[in-house]
């Protein structure tokens, strides 16, 4: 299915699939994906592929119990069979008190549906990700380096109908290019996610890359400790993807295991954060799992925690305190509601006027393998990577090796100074971040290693 | 299906390939999870497809689609011709396989009750039974249960006259209790963390694991952990781990490190590359004389066991590390030829629509002579035992690690005493497996199962295992994390 289907084929399409079902209530979600991605390495092209696949999945509902069914067959026979399956798994369950019922056509998107995929991103070409990958390698190449990353085009239509009457449409798509350019002991990275794929400067990015491996040469060993950071943005994006499948939803806090203390100052008074599928500036989902419109949620504001995202489960264990915020992302998740498009509000600090107040600190430019060690409270560990300097007074001194870091982000927040006045669109777990770069006055480095 | 293959390997051939294969996949899964005393959810996933992989100029290109007809595969082996020769303008060396391969062969995994056989009501009412245990506990805020069930059927075609088919089953099943207090949140799982406990088999991977028996000890250790004392700190003292958490420091330390693809830089940009660069073949010390490690597909019931991989070569048992020596990567065709080296039967592929890359099997670490864990602990003067993983994470050359675990104690003249939480451990690979003084008896070993081992881009979660017993290890940093 080369094509796209478009909002009349797909809504009819689950619309008869509706038609077959015998619950109390049913939900039909339907997933067309069409995804490329050109892998480079050792200055060519090792990998590149493209995928096409579409996935219907069915809830069903008898009473308070429920039941799910996918499949990627979408002849009438499979269809009506998942439907069976759904209804029969829903028939072997017990009552979910918590469960009210599926979301009404009013939270749905129905007409209000845009389709909005840039169509040079959605229906990507090979030859153009290999042009960009190519000159992401020949710029390497002409630095005595060698590059690896990927370059990918992700198209998307997504749909929901249910037996309530709402119908959620939206076809959208992104693209993202990733880089490590790397010499003999050093490297550099740089990363962009954009709705458009001509959007994506490569030949800067590539230079960025280029750069940060140049400056990174014979790094030397410095011993772990407290530091003063400057956090890039892509350790910024790292840090809040974290903090928003530990704490920045219902469930979360409904369990008692979410850093999210309501009305209280949590971080620096500098640090404001969103979360809104709709804005432009980040990738675009406009509705949940569920079919629900996203609704734009102020998670942070002045450092205050103000609110955390709802699906209708979560809204439902609350006895109508809150309302779904359009943040399901499927009913098995033991994370429950977290949010995908999270922006950071600016500053009005530059890298340089960071850097020009450092006496004695560290730039890092990302991290890798983050992993929480305690998760309530979100102390993560990870490494950094691609470019970790020494700062004294206010300049880059040299590169130094590699740093283990374990340290609460929510600290690590409330130890912010300045936040920058750029942003950059990264990926998240499931959407973009759109996120400024930080200056930390204190992170803690536990160990580091031997590069 | 042989037709259907023909399509794809016919099309490419006359596009101009020099080589072509098709996989179709057929997967289905059923998973049933509990949560405190009602049915979270319960769910059945199908899905279909097939992947073609073209070798055009030198180089490779690859296409997916999950409707499995004729024209479709005409248009698919296109689209997969098309992407080979953009791969193909940006210069490359050409890709060679090493010698051909043709195996006509069939494999089933073996199986004594067939997952798809046990009613769901017999799945959910074991797991409200272990539910209702762990909720016995006061204190015991959540409780969570699991049973998931796997079938998988693949048929793989190459041009060089290759037609396997196979038919792999899983099941994977675990528990996990949550306690909360004003103080923090602690978390106690069996038979493992994060995923559970899987085999390749069928459902009597339950009786073995026995989920309502552990219940009760887990929950109440959930609770204890609460007013424990943080895990103190060590610059270096003697350090027990449970058999599971050998496996995942295997995983990570042993099993990433050897992938030649990733040694050669192919995952530099992802996942990262590795400290153990083709120089080090045959003449690196790894670990202690104690340990040996073997990737070995053919391991009964381990996770990562199969009749033949991706690129339709045989599973096979290789020897990685002998007494502490390192001697072999896991490879696929095109990078043990570029050794010189046949493939050792590693490259998988996350579906039909991934491309197969190397990946772990069954990485396994040998059993040693040193009994069972009480065992180890007896002959232990101090130290800290530590078990079921909480958090992981590594460097990306696989060097310095630090792993976070659910629970621990001290050990004091050979026996368990004061119960710590928050506990970890950090060091580098090399040095950690060089003071490896003592492991398990193949009595106490475990083939554990990892579903969740993440590779690739795009994102492949692969299915891998590891042999373990419990060891010890000497002059570990040890900490608690504070939270």
């Amino acid at each position: 299915m080369s094509e796209v289907m478009g909002r009349e084929k797909v809504l009819q399409l689950l619309n008869e699939v509706l038609g077959y079902a015998t619950a109390d209530q049913t939900e039909v979600s339907f997933s067309g994906d069409r995804n490329s991605l050109t892998r480079f390495a050792n200055n060519y092209i090792h990998q590149n592929v493209s995928e096409t696949n579409t996935t219907v999945r069915i809830r069903s509902i008898f009473g308070q119990k429920i039941g799910s069914a996918t499949t990627n067959k979408l002849d009438a026979e499979s269809l009506k069979a998942t439907v069976v399956m759904a209804e029969q798994l829903a028939r072997l369950q017990v009552d979910d008190p918590d469960f009210k019922s599926l979301p009404g056509p009013e939270l749905g998107l129905g007409a209000r549906t845009t389709e909005e995929a840039d169509e040079a991103t959605y229906f990507s070409d090979p030859q153009v990700r290999a042009a960009g990958a190519g000159a992401v390698c020949r710029r390497a190449q002409e630095a005595g380096f060698t590059a690896a990353g990927a370059f990918e085009t992700v198209g998307q239509e997504s749909a929901v109908v249910n037996s309530l009457g709402l119908n959620s449409y939206f076809r959208g798509a992104h693209a993202h290019l990733n880089m490590v350019v790397m010499g003999e002991n050093s490297s550099g990275w740089a990363e962009r996610v954009s709705p458009r794929i001509g959007d994506i400067d490569y030949e800067a990015l590539a230079q960025e890359a280029v750069d940060k491996a140049v400056r990174g040469q014979n790094p030397i060993s410095l011993d772990p400790g407290d530091y003063e950071v400057i956090l890039e943005e892509y350790a910024v994006a790292e840090m809040l993807n974290y903090m928003s499948y530990l704490g920045m939803g219902a469930l979360a806090v409904q369990e008692d295991r979410s850093f999210m203390h309501l009305g209280q100052k949590i971080v620096s008074p500098l640090i404001t954060i969103y979360d809104d599928g709709n804005d432009p500036h980040t990738v675009k989902t406009p509705f949940d799992a569920e079919g629900v419109q996203r609704q734009r949620v102020n998670l942070i504001e002045a450092g205050v925690a103000q609110a955390v995202v709802y699906d209708t489960y979560t809204a439902n264990k609350e006895g109508g305190l809150h309302t779904t915020t359009g943040h399901s992302i499927g009913e098995h998740s033991d994370t429950g509601p977290i949010p995908l498009n999270l922006v950071m509000a600016a500053g009005d600090t530059n890298k340089a006027e960071m850097l020009k107040s450092i006496k004695r600190g560290l730039w890092v430019t990302r991290f890798h393998y983050v992993n929480p060690l305690v998760p309530d409270k979100a102390v993560l560990t990870g490494m950094t990577r691609d470019g970790t300097f020494l700062i004294e007074n206010g300049e880059i001194v040299g590169p130094v090796k590699n740093f283990r870091f374990t340290q609460s982000a929510v600290e690590a927040l409330n130890n912010v100074i300045s936040v920058g006045s750029h942003r950059v669109l990264l990926p998240s777990f499931g959407g973009g971040s759109l996120v400024p770069a930080l200056h930390c006055r204190q992170f803690t480095f536990n160990s580091a290693t031997a590069f | 299906m042989r037709d259907l293959a023909n399509v794809a390997l016919d099309t490419a051939r006359q596009k101009g390939a020099s080589y072509a294969d098709i996989r179709f996949v057929t997967d289905r899964s059923r998973n049933v999870q509990v949560k405190n005393g009602k049915v979270a959810s319960l769910l059945n996933n199908e899905s279909q497809g097939f992947g073609v992989r073209v070798i055009v100029d030198g180089a490779w290109g690859f296409s997916s689609s999950s409707i499995v007809t004729r024209s479709e595969i005409e248009r698919i082996t296109g689209e997969a011709i098309a992407i080979a020769k953009a791969s193909a303008s940006v210069h490359r060396p050409a890709v060679h396989l090493g010698q051909p391969l043709s195996i006509q062969a069939r494999y089933e995994t073996p199986v004594e009750i067939d997952n798809f056989s046990v009613s769901l009501d017999e799945q959910i009412k074991l797991l409200l039974e272990a539910d209702t245990e762990m909720r016995k506990i006061d204190g015991v805020k959540i409780a969570t249960g699991f049973i998931t069930t796997l079938k998988t059927s693949k048929v793989f075609a190459s041009s060089e006259g290759s037609y396997i088919e196979q038919e792999l089953s899983e099941c994977g099943a675990g528990i996990e209790a949550f306690a909360i207090s004003e103080g923090g949140f602690q978390r106690r799982s069996y038979p493992n963390s994060v995923g559970g406990g899987w085999q390749t088999g069928g459902y009597e991977y339950l009786a073995q694991v026995d989920l309502v028996g552990n219940a009760g000890k887990i929950a109440e250790q959930a609770v204890q952990l609460l007013s424990a004392p943080v895990c103190p700190d060590f610059d270096a003292t003697t350090l027990v781990l449970s058999s599971n958490q050998v496996g995942l420091q295997v995983h990570e330390s042993c099993g990433h490190p050897i992938e030649l693809d990733r040694v050669m830089g192919m995952e530099a940009s992802f996942a990262g590359t590795s400290f153990l660069t083709t120089e080090k073949q045959g003449n690196f010390q790894y670990g202690s004389d104690l340990v040996n490690i073997f990737a070995d597909a053919t391991v009964p019931r381990g996770l990562g066991t199969f009749g033949y991989d991706d690129e339709g070569v045989p599973a096979q048992r290789t020897p990685i590390i002998v007494n502490g020596l390192f001697k072999d990567y896991i490879t696929d065709r095109e990078t043990a030829a570029t050794l010189g080296q046949q493939s050792n039967g590693t490259s998988r592929a996350d579906g039909w629509n991934r491309l197969p890359i190397i990946r772990m099997t069954n990485i396994n670490l040998e059993p040693g002579q040193a009994g069972s864990l009480e065992d180890i602990i007896a002959g232990t003067d101090t130290g800290i035992f530590m078990d079921t993983n909480k958090s992981w994470s590594i460097d990306d050359k696989r060097l310095n690690f630090q792993f976070g675990l659910e629970i621990a104690w001290e050990i004091k003249n050979g026996k368990l005493g004061q119960m710590y939480r928050n506990p970890a451990y950090t060091g580098m690979t090399p040095q950690f497996w060089g003071s490896c003084d003592a492991i398990g008896s193949r009595d106490h070993w475990t083939v554990w199962g990892v579903p969740n081992c993440g590779k690739g881009e795009p994102m492949q979660g692969m299915h891998v295992g590891h042999g373990a017993a419990p060891a010890r290890f000497r002059n570990i940093r040890v900490f608690g994390a504070q939270g």
